[in-house]
């Protein structure tokens, strides 16, 4: 895990990195990941990431927008 | 990237690449989580994204207009030690760009808050061209893992862990390598006005080899009570 924010606007607990478990992407090479939770811990939404979409191996960083509307990340592409 | 955090979809993908790379000059890069959108900048009103990471180990740090053309708007390489002087010195190589973070008071300054020169390191700069401010290093912390922010406040409390004996220790660190949890404030004018360092007592001990203490602070929040 690299990416741990909190989104006070929606109310939202969003967490990023990179897996190579099977178990959560296709593959086992490195895949970004990001999901996002709401405070009762249910899943809002979130998805890993490779080359058929976005071709982000790795999410490595995070933070709130100026305005904290969106979020932006950092990482690789592989 | 930037995402909507109301559904993770993209509003922005944006690629960056050494300008001269081909299948003859493949660059490594390193990333560690330095990245800070502002979407209306003070000046201009325009929006950019600062970033800064390891390029072959050397590091870097630019930002991005974010507009109908997306274009890198200033870059900045950070100065490298020669093998003589790494040689010397080791840690002088060991580098991070972990937080890139707004100034609550000061829209015309950001943070960059990581490792240089194999300490831990705040380096205040301008948005407007990169030109540092003041560049703050702490002797006993050695990475900063965590930031935290009030609004409206002229403090930043930052926390990481100190090693101590990293020019002698071999890498890879193994658990015999000591670690100490290292909480510090500092002031926006660079002052730090103190530091303190933590170790637990109970080091794990495994077939008669003890471990060292391995002691990192992760994670920090400030909140600042209504006065």
């Amino acid at each position: 895990m690299r990416c741990f924010v909190y989104d006070p606007v929606n109310q939202l607990i969003i967490v990023g990195g990179v897996t190579n478990s099977e178990d959560f992407a296709p593959a086992p090479n490195d895949h970004g990941y990001l999901f996002a939770l709401d405070l009762y811990g249910n899943w809002k939404w979130g998805s890993f990431f490779y080359n058929v979409s976005y071709a982000v191996s790795e999410i490595d960083g995070c933070s709130l927008s100026s305005d904290g509307s969106s979020l932006s990340l950092t990482g690789l592409g592989n | 990237m930037d995402v909507k955090t109301v559904d993770g979809t993209f509003n922005r993908f944006i690629s960056l690449d050494y300008i001269n790379a081909s299948p003859d000059v493949v660059p490594q890069y390193s990333v560690t989580g330095a990245i800070y959108y502002d979407k209306r900048d003070y000046r201009d009103y325009l929006p950019y994204f600062y970033t800064a990471f390891l390029k072959d180990n050397t590091m870097y740090l630019l930002r991005v207009a974010d507009g109908d053309q997306i274009l890198v708007d200033w870059n900045y390489q950070f100065v490298e030690y020669s093998a003589t002087e790494i040689t010397a010195n080791k840690l002088l190589e060991k580098k991070e760009a972990t937080f890139i973070l707004a100034d609550p008071k000061q829209p015309s300054a950001l943070y960059l808050i990581g490792r240089y020169r194999g300490l831990g390191s705040v380096i205040r700069f301008n948005k407007r061209d990169g030109t540092v401010r003041w560049h703050a290093q702490f002797t006993k912390m050695s990475h900063i893992n965590s930031v935290s922010q009030a609004n409206n406040d002229d403090d930043i409390f930052i926390c990481g862990d100190y090693q101590p004996n990293e020019l002698t220790d071999t890498e890879p660190y193994d658990s015999k390598v000591l670690y100490r949890a290292s909480v510090a404030r500092l002031k926006d004018d660079g002052d730090v006005s103190w530091i303190i360092s933590a170790s637990g007592r109970n080091p794990l001990n495994d077939g008669g080899v003890t471990y060292n203490d391995q002691d990192k602070c992760m994670a920090i929040s400030y909140y600042k009570e209504k006065e």
